[in-house]
């Protein structure tokens, strides 16, 4: 019924939001300064999407196709503002670097991406899932991309001193936007050449049969 | 399908011909090297040979493990190097041109394709990059008074006694007349970037390259022309106007920049209306970034606008298809 | 698509009533977590305040009285958030009336990126004695942040010798962040000459200290306009 190996090499690989679908650009460029930004943005995603998707998974015999979007949106700001009040209250530290961007979630287009392509089709156990394992997907697309940046940018890794002390001057740009740019640039180019290679070999598998 | 290319510039791209037309960049070159040895050193020479070498090598690795045949030997790699270490202050530390050869090489040339495709000209941006990187290095508190004696391989202490008080440039976006008089700017007895400070001796390259047929005379004088009538029309307060202009050209990257960045074949366009329009361009960015926007110098800004805006120049200038109706030029 | 009933009122509700269910569903939801951290967030923000004003007045009990507030200039309006009294109370005879110490300024000028928040300290004088520009803002870091260091912080505390101009100086600003540090360094001499107006004005309520304080603004005033405000003794 519901094959979870699959839907996690999915949303991580195969259709990762991030590097294939090429879903939520504006929040992964602006905030991956800091390894921690990463992370703690692809928690928040994670339970938006897991709890968006359950709710509209739900209801979604009860929502008329007309007035779907705007369910959408209205369950989808729900969820993150309450999340958005929880951080505020007991994690400030991400509240204060993630900033604006919280709030940006309700506009992030993965999450009204999934609901519309998968929690409004499909039962409540495998939206769920699908939610977790897209965030997850999200999650590691990020904290990669705010890895190469803050340690190339800042030489640090989660703030932990890493290049720095070999007398490295961390190169600013790269966690400013135009770094971003480039950065997330060359990143998805070596993964779509990944997927190319991936798919020759497959093809190629085929035709020896 | 190699053969059925519609491109822009170069054209005729077998190694030969290309090596030669930047053999003689390189010679073009050379006389503002001399000078900026005679005026900062022998770090100068240093600077731009890492630069060189850096370039060549970082080309010829991203060739070979990309498994894309070889093409160091056109030595445009060597001329992006020239160009970068003249673009820097002779203070910056010596690993510096490296990163900016990285920059230059892979990011800006190799990724979009390699010689010809380059949206960009590599060697101004990866000037800019390093100047976002490297604020501090690059930037006014970064230049050396001439005749400064300075470590050839160590990081240079930028005390008060080595660094200039300002360049003639920054003097004149503070609305002060240069220190230095025309002459001395001229010759190119000034701070400044290793490459741009001779004016005498730019001029002497560039005269080379119009006569080897190398570069048309269009983009740099619409680029220079243009910078004089601004600056003509809007001197700075308190000095006289043909002064003010005279000071104005020689101050700065712009008869660096105008002459050699701005005449790159890949990211200029290709008809002659089309290359005074884009020198004309590249003028007004200029003296608007000098005297409205927050930074002193305006070239490599404007030089970079004006690439990402070539190929539309092009497309408005294509000249008319031979026998074609004047309509059909439109399509 | 024929559209023989879509325009009927039977239909419109049949679509919309799921609607308003759902915004009542969500309502309830977001309104109950909320109660659940209102509070909490309330109180880490008073307390952070409240820790900045006793660094500032180097003292454990300094506290903003929140019975006074001030007006503030409506051309400021932007830059000036709130003019407060700082009083100490005693823990140990909380019946003691507490003490005015000095005025507590919260400012946010538009730093290069947006909003700096910062607190400016000043004895009863009107005086500066310390600023507090908050960690967390956007500011380019390692030069607009610099505003957040102490050294920069340290520069507006004025002595016997030293006032704070009118309007910014060269001094105040940090070369490679002038956006950041003018706007900042101009609602602090701001913040004073607002303060100054307030407390000539005898606007400050009960109270021992402000008859001194009057009194000395007085003689001040009598002198001359623009003089260096903070440079008599007043206590």
């Amino acid at each position: 019924m519901v094959d979870i190996k699959k839907m996690f090499k999915n949303g991580l690989i195969t259709e990762n939001p991030t590097f294939v679908q090429l879903l939520g650009m504006c929040p992964t460029l602006a905030i991956t300064t800091e390894a921690s930004n990463g992370v703690g943005m692809g928690v928040a995603v994670i339970l938006v999407l897991m709890l968006s998707n359950f709710l509209i998974s739900l209801m979604r015999k009860f929502i008329p196709s007309q007035v779907r979007i705007a369910s959408y949106i209205v369950i989808i700001s729900g969820v993150v503002t309450a999340i958005q009040l929880l951080i505020k209250a007991y994690v400030p530290a991400l509240d204060k670097s993630l900033g604006l961007f919280i709030p940006l979630i309700v506009v992030n287009c993965i999450i009204l991406a999934r609901a519309e392509a998968f929690a409004s089709k499909n039962g409540v156990l495998p939206s769920v899932l699908d939610g977790l394992f897209m965030g997850i997907g999200f999650t590691f697309a990020l904290t990669i991309l705010a890895c190469i940046r803050e340690l190339i940018g800042a030489g640090t890794l989660f703030g932990f001193d890493i290049l720095n002390r070999f007398g490295y001057e961390p190169i600013t740009f790269f966690v400013q936007p135009a770094g971003a740019f480039i950065t997330l640039g060359v990143l998805v180019a070596a993964v779509t050449a990944i997927r190319q290679k991936a798919e020759a070999k497959k093809d190629k598998e085929v035709d020896d049969k | 399908m190699d053969f059925l290319k519609v491109t822009s510039s170069p054209h005729m791209r077998h190694e030969d011909s290309t090596r030669i037309i930047m053999l003689d960049v390189l010679i073009a070159l050379c006389p503002a090297l001399i000078w900026a040895v005679i005026v900062f050193g022998a770090r100068a020479l240093i600077l731009t040979l890492v630069s060189v070498a850096s370039c060549v090598l970082f080309e010829f690795l991203y060739r070979l493990i990309m498994k894309k045949p070889c093409s160091v030997g056109d030595l445009s790699a060597a001329v992006t190097g020239v160009l970068l270490a003249f673009c820097l202050p002779v203070s910056v530390p010596i690993w510096l041109p490296v990163v900016g050869s990285f920059f230059a090489i892979v990011i800006v040339k190799q990724l979009y394709g390699g010689i010809g495709k380059n949206v960009v000209n590599p060697a101004l941006a990866a000037r800019v990059f390093l100047f976002l990187a490297y604020p501090d290095k690059l930037g006014g508190s970064a230049f050396t008074i001439p005749k400064a004696s300075l470590p050839l391989f160590g990081n240079v202490n930028l005390t008060p006694d080595v660094v200039a008080s300002a360049t003639p440039l920054a003097n004149l976006s503070e609305g002060a007349a240069p220190t230095e008089d025309i002459f001395t700017l001229f010759l190119g007895e000034r701070a400044g970037c290793i490459g741009e400070v001779s004016i005498l001796m730019i001029l002497a390259g560039a005269l080379y390259l119009l006569v080897r047929k190398i570069i048309t005379w269009h983009i740099p004088v619409a680029y220079i022309v243009t910078v004089a009538v601004v600056s003509y029309i809007f001197p700075a307060s308190g000095m006289d106007a043909v002064q003010y202009v005279l000071c104005e050209l020689c101050s700065g990257g712009l008869m660096l920049g105008a002459f050699f960045m701005a005449t790159d074949y890949t990211t200029s366009p290709v008809s002659a209306k089309g290359r005074i329009i884009y020198g004309i361009g590249c003028g007004l960015i200029t003296m608007f970034v000098r005297n409205c926007g927050g930074y002193p110098e305006g070239v490599s800004f404007a030089i970079l606008i004006m690439n990402c805006l070539a190929w539309y120049i092009d497309k408005f200038t294509r000249p008319r298809v031979f026998g074609g109706a004047k309509k059909n030029v439109k399509k | 698509m024929s559209k023989n009933n879509q325009s009927t009122p039977v239909y419109i509700i049949k679509i919309m009533y799921p609607l308003v269910v759902i915004c009542a569903i969500i309502a309830l939801l977001v309104a109950a977590v909320n109660s659940v951290t209102a509070p909490v967030i309330e109180g880490r923000a008073e307390a952070e305040r409240n820790a900045a004003i006793q660094a500032l007045f180097a003292n454990e009990n300094a506290a903003i009285d929140g019975e006074t507030t001030f007006e503030v200039p409506a051309e400021h309006a932007k830059v000036i958030d709130k003019i407060s009294k700082v009083v100490i109370s005693d823990p140990e005879n909380p019946d003691l009336a507490p003490e005015h110490i000095g005025y507590c300024i919260q400012l946010s000028p538009n730093g290069f990126k947006g909003a700096v928040d910062l607190l400016a300290a000043f004895d009863p004088n009107g005086r500066v004695i310390g600023v507090d520009v908050t960690a967390t803002n956007d500011e380019t870091k390692g030069f607009g942040t610099k505003v957040n260091e102490p050294e920069y912080e340290s520069k507006f505390v004025e002595t016997e010798e030293k006032t704070l101009p009118e309007t910014v100086t060269n001094d105040y600003i940090i070369s490679g962040a002038t956006k950041t540090s003018k706007p900042v360094a101009q609602s602090i001499m701001t913040a004073k000459t607002v303060l100054s107006g307030i407390i000539s004005q005898g606007l400050v309520e009960g109270g021992v200290a402000e008859e001194t304080d009057a009194e000395a603004n007085a003689e001040a005033d009598a002198e001359a306009e623009n003089e260096n405000e903070g440079q008599e003794v007043a206590e």
